[in-house]
């Protein structure tokens, strides 16, 4: 029988403030690296079953609070502490400012390695993002461009030596023909994760599932340009459904927190089987158990 | 591999021009019409004698199964295997990862848990789900196995699971490379060793979130049987929306009528939201109507189960196709509030549908559903000002 001659091309690894995040020949050859992600700047958009973790509701935005919330979240066994820039989009420039003392007054709390996150709105991130990035002092993962706002974005990453994450929608073709319309621009190929965008559990989440397995094949077999580890915000995906959200489904449906905690769990099971590297979720225990059943043995 | 009927030609004596070409001893007429046929697995490679040794490979190679089906349950039965694909985007998922609940007759509460089981039923995209299989255990009775008959479940016993390779839930990093690997073998190799369905069985566990964790992950890769000492509820329903999933047709678009649906009790004064019927498309977007606690209707029009942008570039989103649609189901009888929300992405189009149902005032809502309360919340104010 003919085969297909497989090259067996390695995901390239990128070594992020002493992680390795890709370098696998096949499906599941290297474990996957994990964020947790605090929605920061307002924290009332939180989950419900994130805020009982914190137990805050987010009412305030005192620079403490949010100081307190990063000292928590940096005790649970996250690899990546990952802070979403929650800005409202009126008075653009005033919240700009705001987040860029917050993130300023965060720094010297923060230990662990940091992505930092916009709001995936063009018209805020490509100001924001850029803004964020002049305060920092170390390197970290910008989530994310897009086809609409990487041409803002990727002279400040390539300056302050940061790796970007680049996002496009459920797109094979679009995702490799970003990767290489930012390195044209001077990005490193090794500073490059794929976001390919996904659907919520339930609601789509196979067409995100296929594209990442579509990815690490095309990867495997000798893509140079589709070999980038993959990051998924599995965590926003799954809390963002209304099964995780209302409680007003029937009994079989179960508990309403159980459920919510396992939408996030199950969404991080699948884009981990599908090839994910890097895996964004919102509650530290979703983390914990999905963590010690991969590193634990039974 | 499958031959073309020109690739299996090449093989045969004609292609070759060897002085046994077009002999039709096979009973056709000339290799080629052979070929044709064998192509088509309309006759065998056996009827042949010249046909060389890789061929005839190829063929038996060919005619084996990946995976075994095999059927579990007594009454009513349930049907697993059969994969034949290691990639869902490869063509599909066959039968979907069977839900077994092991109910102990022998343990205290066992009749509360049945009660349970059997009282479990889900609903989510027009299907209804319940527990595939009860796994009985202990010195089960008659009248137990007639009830669970009657009331149309599937149940097994240890001795029906012995077609079946079990593989252990030990760590997940190893269970997960076992499990493809057997995959790998069936489906690429075609080894018989390994072409029984496979299944895991999950022990009790004090921790439910790390269950449901290797749960999730095994049902992606790679089993065809789950069979959980637990119940509950919350991690079955789950477990079933992800095995939903996984187990769509790629290569169907998952579609809705086309039709008008009413939310939150629709009257005269209903919003109105306009959508394609894609099915995720009208999820995303009915998800965010319901939760407004606000009467209102959502248009789907007839679009081949295009996603909006989709469906406008390929022509299936015309302001044609619109008015055809809100005349159709007579939305201008049923409502005061005349106006229309459109999908933001196709806001350009505003104009065009303003003309084709001209007694409708065209509203450009967001690019995505999750901003439709924010939307919503803009617009009363809005309408407030308009009538003082």
């Amino acid at each position: 029988m003919t085969e297909v001659i497989k090259v067996n091309q390695p995901i390239r690894e990128i070594n992020f403030e002493g992680l390795k995040i890709g370098g696998e020949n096949d499906f599941l050859g290297s474990k996957p690296v994990f964020a947790l992600e605090l929605n920061i700047f307002d924290f009332s958009a939180s989950s419900h079953i994130v805020k009982d973790y914190f137990n805050s509701q987010g009412n305030q935005s005192l620079p403490a609070e949010a100081i307190n919330l990063v000292s928590v979240a940096q005790e649970t066994p996250c690899d990546i502490l990952a802070l979403k820039f929650n800005i409202p989009e009126d008075d653009l420039e005033k919240n700009i400012a705001k987040a860029k003392k917050l993130l300023k007054t965060l720094l010297p709390h923060i230990k662990k390695p940091l992505l930092i996150r916009g709001v995936n709105n063009k018209s805020v991130d490509i100001k924001l993002l850029p803004e964020l990035m002049e305060v920092l002092d170390r390197e970290v993962i910008i989530a994310f461009a897009t086809e609409n706002t990487y041409k803002e974005i990727v002279p400040a990453v390539i300056k302050g030596g940061h790796i970007l994450a680049i996002r496009t929608p459920i797109d094979i073709n679009l995702a490799k023909e970003m990767n290489i319309l930012t390195s044209d621009m001077g990005l490193s190929l090794d500073k490059i994760l794929i976001d390919t965008d996904m659907g919520g559990l339930g609601y789509g989440l196979e067409y995100g599932y296929s594209i990442m397995e579509r990815i690490k094949l095309a990867a495997f077999e000798g893509d140079k340009m589709l070999n980038m580890p993959l990051i998924a915000f599995a965590g926003e995906e799954a809390l963002k459904v209304k099964e995780a959200k209302s409680d007003t489904f029937s009994k079989s449906f179960g508990d309403f927190k159980e459920r919510s905690m396992m939408f996030e769990i199950t969404t991080a099971s699948a884009v981990m089987a599908a090839g994910a590297n890097l895996i964004v979720l919102e509650h530290p225990q979703s983390i914990e158990a999905i963590r010690s059943e991969l590193n634990g043995k039974r | 591999m499958e031959l073309s009927g020109l690739q299996v030609f090449k093989y045969l004596p004609a292609a070759k021009r060897l002085p046994e070409g077009n002999c039709k001893k096979c009973g056709f007429p000339t290799c080629m019409a052979f070929a044709l046929k064998l192509a088509k697995n309309q006759t065998e490679i056996q009827l042949c004698s010249y046909a060389p040794e890789e061929l005839k490979e190829i063929f038996e190679q060919g005619m084996k199964k990946p995976q075994k089906e095999v059927f579990l349950g007594h009454k009513h039965k349930v049907l697993i295997g059969g994969e034949n694909v290691l990639f869902r985007h490869d063509k599909t998922f066959v039968n979907k990862t069977a839900i077994a609940v092991v109910l102990d007759v022998s343990q205290v509460g066992w009749d509360e848990k049945f009660k349970r089981i059997t009282e479990f039923e889900i609903t989510r995209i027009n299907e209804t789900f319940k527990v595939d299989l009860v796994y009985l255990k202990g010195d089960v009775r008659p009248e137990l196995t007639q009830k669970l008959d009657n009331l149309g479940f599937a149940y097994i016993f240890e001795d029906d699971l012995k077609d079946i390779m079990q593989v252990e839930d030990g760590n997940v990093f190893e269970t997960i490379q076992t499990l493809t690997t057997i995959r790998k073998k069936a489906v690429l190799e075609k080894d018989e060793n390994y072409s029984n369905p496979v299944m895991v069985y999950f022990r009790h566990d004090e921790n439910i979130l790390k269950l449901m964790s290797r749960a999730g992950f095994y049902l992606c890769k790679y089993t065809n049987l789950l069979i959980f000492e637990d119940f509950n509820e919350a991690l079955i329903s789950t477990l079933i929306t992800l095995r939903q999933n996984i187990y769509t047709d790629p290569q169907k678009p998952l579609q809705v009528e086309s039709k008008v649906y009413e939310f939150n009790n629709a009257d005269e004064n209903s919003l109105i939201f306009l959508t394609t019927n894609f099915a995720l498309t009208y999820f995303a977007v009915s998800n965010e109507i319901e939760s407004l606690n606000k009467p209102a209707y959502i248009v789907v029009t007839p679009s081949d189960g295009m996603s909006v942008l989709t469906a406008w570039s390929a022509e299936k989103f015309t302001a044609q196709i619109v008015a055809k649609t809100v005349n159709q189901f007579e939305l201008a009888k049923k409502v005061k509030n005349k106006q229309l929300i459109i999908p933001g992405l196709l806001g350009h189009m505003k104009e065009e549908i303003e003309e084709a149902l001209p007694e409708f005032k065209i509203l450009v809502g967001p690019n995505e559903a999750y901003l439709l309360g924010d939307f919503v919340k803009g617009l009363t104010v809005f309408k407030n000002e308009d009538t003082e």
